[in-house]
């Protein structure tokens, strides 16, 4: 009796271990940046374009709304066309093309993210001969198309196929059935997919480094380069300048803060569905 | 008078043949059982009925199943069009996910027909009415279908069939899932449904079948042993299968 | 299911009314036998339907507990009822010989006629304690048919009525005996169905 207890206890303390073990790594890092990016976060910050080394009052604006729009930009590029592959191949797939294709996204998902970057650097930046936000979002349009595929698959998969036939039986067409029923009826699901794509795409870094490259300034066009936040970061945190690698901090803290907001977000939306 | 004739219907999953050889006919506004031991083709052949059997993979199918003149596996007929015409409640109860109640029994009639909203409405009270649910979710038509009980589930989806308006209604054990005050529930809906529709019903419990059909068929590892009206089946069977099976010989 | 108990209770009180006619009509020197069978095919014929309900019922419905008791008595009681039918008839065909009715018989038909409608009334209205009266009178029924036995054949032995005539009325105080007997088991078909107690060959009653 008392062995079983002393088991119980041990594997207790061990799981207890374990949790934090997970934990710790999570709270060092998020309190680090918070501790050494504290200071330069302001609203300035946020708001305002870099300002030559020597003056203060800089921020990272340009680079914020750089990585809303590459990151809209592949959105654009890969969502709709993720969810239409993902739906294919959980609806309709069947035979040699359908598992080729699955094979092709599987192995998307594995490649570098810095091959991906060069990908779109030959495919974009060479032809047009300049770094363009054209190619950024490319490049995250890849990074973004196998995750929405594969969770949009995998989330259709899981729906009891009785439901299907249900859908069928009441004299409903195969496409009212996918769109009406499954898609509609999973969107919970498949809108988590997109936003763990996008969270992921969000902190990308490589990619964009030959692709958008980076801007000083404020970009609102398809084919000039575009800053981004994670490039930005880069930019500051390897230069010799106090105050840019205090921005850096601050960037790397908004940056965690936009990618875990999403994160939890997606918690937010799975409840829901349930 | 007849509303569904099946001729020589066949049906196998590959190689194996399920259903053989068999020839019904349905009277309308009626209620006829299937009944038999455990995998004897009943519930394929139902599903033969409105054609979804071919749905699974390496299904095949032959021989006809003829509604209002015309045999619903002539080359030329579009299997969605039947399925309007011959409806199917499932063994397991299946609102349809993130729907409200109310989109749960408008969904087969607003994707078919544009309607104003009042007919809808109309539509939906009347089903969930014949339905014997109304009154238990007239005041949270908004709810989602999934927040209901099993019991109420299954009478969702039989209100959310009969929306459609088929003349004939498929079900397949309706009721296997459910608890017995839910399944009496669904039996008391019987006498209702058979004034306006037509009701073929595979049941693996024949007590239900004598309780609630008109007429009843026996089948066994896809053969029909005897056809006939319930009073007969379960007082004088011609059969002597068919005895031994009612008189609980074997199951 | 149209069959269910509330028609097999209806039914079964639909031949009640048949046979009470009937059993009017048989001491009633303007109606003849011809008259009468007309409602004795009828009596026949619920006989067959009422039966056949039943079976389809218990095959089809497999009743338990009050259902059950239900149809069993309504079983129970069409044999009654038939078997009244058919008392009826007999009993026209030896009253119509008869000139003259003698008062006693007078007085075993009113008490028999009382509690052949008590026991229609006692299954009607479920009503335990008319069942119970109804079996208390069959002892009095049964020692009037014995002392009106008795007393013709000292009439036909000592020659003041006719044998013919004494064999008649001894046939009639039979049959009105017989039909006290059918009462009393309906009765007690009614306290089964409402107590479940089975109180056939006991003298629970009869004792008080």
């Amino acid at each position: 009796m008392i062995r079983r207890r002393l088991k119980n206890y041990l594997f207790l303390s061990l799981m207890t271990f374990s949790g934090f073990a997970v934990l710790v790594p999570l709270v060092l890092i998020v309190s680090y940046v918070i501790k050494m990016g504290a200071s330069s976060f302001s609203w300035t910050f946020l708001t305002h374009l870099p300002t030559p080394v020597g003056e203060s009052g800089g921020g990272m604006a340009h680079a914020i709304l750089g990585t809303l729009y590459l990151v809209g930009l592949g959105g654009l590029l890969a969502i709709p066309l993720g969810i239409i592959l993902g739906t294919y191949l959980s609806e309709v797939g069947k035979g040699w093309m359908a598992r080729f294709l699955r094979h092709a996204i599987d192995l998307l998902t594995g490649i570098p993210s810095i091959v991906i970057g060069i990908f779109a650097y030959i495919l974009v930046v060479v032809p047009l001969k300049h770094f363009s936000a054209l190619s950024g979002g490319i490049a995250l349009g890849i990074i973004i198309l196998p995750i929405v595929t594969r969770t949009t698959e995998e989330i259709l998969k899981l729906v009891s196929n009785i439901t299907r036939e249900a859908g069928l039986a009441l004299g409903l067409n195969q496409v009212q059935v996918i769109w009406h029923i499954l898609i509609k009826g999973n969107r919970a699901g498949i809108f988590t997919g997109v936003v763990l794509a996008i969270s992921r795409a969000a902190g990308e870094t490589a990619p964009l480094l030959f692709t958008a490259f980076g801007n000083s300034y404020f970009s609102h066009s398809l084919m000039e380069p575009m800053a981004s936040l994670p490039a930005q970061i880069y930019t500051y945190a390897t230069s010799p300048f106090e105050e840019w690698q205090a921005q850096a901090w601050a960037g790397s803290f908004v940056l965690i803060l936009i990618v875990l907001g999403l994160n939890l977000s997606t918690r937010f939306f799975m409840r829901q569905k349930s | 008078m007849s509303v569904l004739q099946v001729k020589k219907l066949n049906a196998w999953f590959g190689d194996h043949h399920v259903v053989k050889d068999i020839s019904i006919d349905y009277i309308s506004n009626t209620i006829s059982a299937i009944i038999g031991p455990s995998g004897c083709g009943k519930s394929t052949f139902i599903r033969c009925l409105n054609r979804i059997h071919e749905e699974v993979p390496f299904a095949k199918v032959s021989g006809e199943v003829i509604m209002q003149g015309k045999n619903i596996y002539d080359k030329n007929v579009d299997v969605v069009n039947i399925r309007k015409n011959i409806g199917m409640v499932f063994q397991k109860p299946t609102p349809f996910p993130a729907m409200s109640i109310l989109d749960n029994v408008l969904i087969g009639v607003r994707l078919q027909e544009k309607l104003p909203k009042l007919k809808l409405l109309e539509i939906a009270e009347s089903c969930l009415r014949k339905a014997a649910l109304w009154d238990e979710v007239k005041d949270k038509l908004s709810k989602p279908g999934t927040s209901l009980s099993g019991g109420q589930q299954q009478r969702l989806c039989i209100a959310r069939s009969l929306a459609v308006n088929p003349p004939v209604l498929l079900m397949d054990e309706p009721t296997s899932a459910l608890d017995p005050i839910a399944t009496a529930k669904i039996e008391e809906l019987m006498d209702t449904l058979k004034k306006e529709y037509t009701v073929i019903i595979v049941t693996h419990n024949m007590q239900q079948a004598a309780r609630i059909a008109d007429f009843t068929s026996f089948f066994i590892l896809g053969d029909l042993i005897e056809h006939g009206a319930s009073t007969e089946i379960f007082t004088n069977p011609k059969n002597k299968k068919t005895e031994d099976y009612i008189m609980g010989k074997f199951s | 299911m149209d069959i269910n108990p509330t028609t097999m209770k209806e039914n079964i009180l639909k031949m009640a009314a048949l046979v009470e006619e009937n059993l009017r009509k048989c001491f009633d020197t303007k109606i003849t036998l011809q008259d009468m069978s007309d409602i004795e095919n009828q009596i026949n014929k619920m006989h067959k339907d009422i039966d056949d309900d039943c079976y389809k019922y218990l095959a089809l419905a497999a009743p338990h507990a009050r259902n059950l008791r239900i149809t069993i008595t309504v079983l129970k009681m069409n044999c009654d009822l038939e078997r009244l039918g058919d008392i009826a008839i007999s009993i026209k065909k030896a009253h119509r010989k008869l000139k003259k009715i003698p008062i006693e018989i007078d007085h075993m038909w009113g008490a028999v006629h009382h509690m052949v409608n008590n026991a229609f009334g006692a299954f009607d209205h479920a009503d335990v304690k008319l069942a119970e009266e109804v079996i208390r009178n069959d002892e009095e029924i049964n020692e009037m048919e014995v002392s009106i036995i008795k007393g013709h054949i000292d009439l036909a032995s000592s020659g003041k009525i006719r044998m013919k005539d004494a064999l008649r009325i001894i046939e009639i105080a039979k049959n009105l005996e017989r039909l006290g007997d059918h009462a009393t088991n309906i009765a007690e078909d009614v306290i089964f169905l409402e107590s479940g107690e089975d109180i056939r060959h006991t003298n629970k009653l009869r004792d008080v």
